[in-house]
């Protein structure tokens, strides 16, 4: 039942959280409690009128940032593969979609979480100048799993930002990153060279670019504070003497 | 002056509910669903309970008290108890013309 209180906004968490699941402990909750707390959560989201706090606008620019990042990756993939004569035009994308992604962990976040962000970055400087070197199996695998490694790492950390917990921070990896790796890469250099059909990009890093869009979507939604607006704090209304 | 709970959209009976289950006295959320299964004799999940209350405490309906313990109570304020007098005396003259119809005692 907590999970599904998850589901309402930061604000109205702060705020009614506490109370609503020491409500839930007086009684087991019955299945039709579950669909009205989800009810409860879409009428919110439809009426917005009993939020506690309206989520400011800016708290939504980390997360407008990574959907437009992640739908920058997709669509420089997409055309990558299918419009040929513009493949290098638009491959420009995805130098611009990544400054995005990281832009969308901005100030505060950025400063907390600064040595996996260092270490990330490291790997993708590591991963161009891998790329650059004579072409073998053993450095392109090498090379392979270190970009992975940060794309993965860059996708926990803006799925922390949007408040998704372990189990979906995981499942977004494995759906996102892992598997596509997994079933992508060894199909592309089967036989020890990259195949000239590029398709293959499409089953490996597109579904990285849709994550980027589904964790982009709910910071826009839920909201995120930044530094340029001070955390939002609870409201708590006037408690008058009883 | 009173409020319209018209205002409340889908929220305006569970809102009357929770008003007149308050009218008895300040209640926690807890107390309030049970009374207001006794009242109105179906009941009233969480998430309609507490998205009412976040709607009339907006509106200057009721307030929250100190908490004790985790939970939360509620009481009127004076705006409510005028809003809920005014829909309880409304509702007065509806069931009061329906009946004198069934009766054939009004047109």
């Amino acid at each position: 039942m907590s999970r599904l209180i998850r589901l309402y906004p930061r604000p109205w968490r702060d705020r009614y959280e506490e109370e609503f699941l020491a409500l839930l402990e007086e009684r087991p909750p019955t299945m039709g409690d579950l669909l009205d707390t989800v009810r409860g959560r879409l009428r919110l989201h439809l009426n917005p009128q009993g939020q506690a706090e309206p989520t400011p606008w800016t708290h939504r620019i980390p997360g407008l940032l990574a959907l437009i990042a992640g739908a920058m990756w997709s669509v420089a993939f997409i055309a990558f593969v299918f419009w040929h004569d513009k493949a290098w035009e638009l491959a420009g994308l995805i130098p611009v979609s990544m400054l995005l992604m990281f832009l969308s962990l901005p100030g505060d976040y950025m400063a907390a979480h600064g040595r996996q962000i260092a270490i990330a970055l490291g790997v993708v400087g590591l991963c161009i100048v891998v790329a650059n070197l004579p072409y073998s199996p053993s450095i392109a695998i090498a090379g392979v799993a270190g970009y992975l490694i940060a794309l993965g790492g860059l996708l926990t950390l803006a799925a922390i930002r949007a408040e998704i917990g372990p189990s979906g921070r995981w499942t977004l990896l494995v759906l996102a990153v892992l598997l596509p790796a997994a079933i992508g890469f060894p199909v592309a250099f089967g036989l020890g060279n990259i195949s000239e059909d590029e398709t293959w990009l499409l089953g490996v890093l597109l579904p990285y670019g849709f994550a980027w869009v589904l964790v982009g979507l709910r910071l826009a939604i839920r909201g995120s504070a930044t530094l340029v607006d001070p955390p939002l704090n609870p409201i708590e209304p006037e408690v008058r003497a009883a | 002056m009173n409020q319209s709970l018209g205002e409340l959209g889908r929220f305006a009976e569970p809102s009357l509910y929770i008003l007149v289950s308050l009218s008895g006295g300040p209640k926690h959320g807890y107390a309030i669903m049970t009374d207001v299964e006794e009242i109105s004799g179906s009941p009233m999940g969480p998430g309609t309970l507490y998205g009412a209350l976040a709607r009339l405490e907006r509106r200057g309906l009721i307030e929250a008290l100190e908490p004790e313990d985790r939970r939360r109570p509620y009481r009127l304020t004076a705006l409510g108890a005028t809003t809920v007098r005014a829909q309880l005396d409304s509702l007065k003259g509806f069931i009061r013309t329906g009946l004198a119809r069934l009766d054939g005692k009004a047109p």
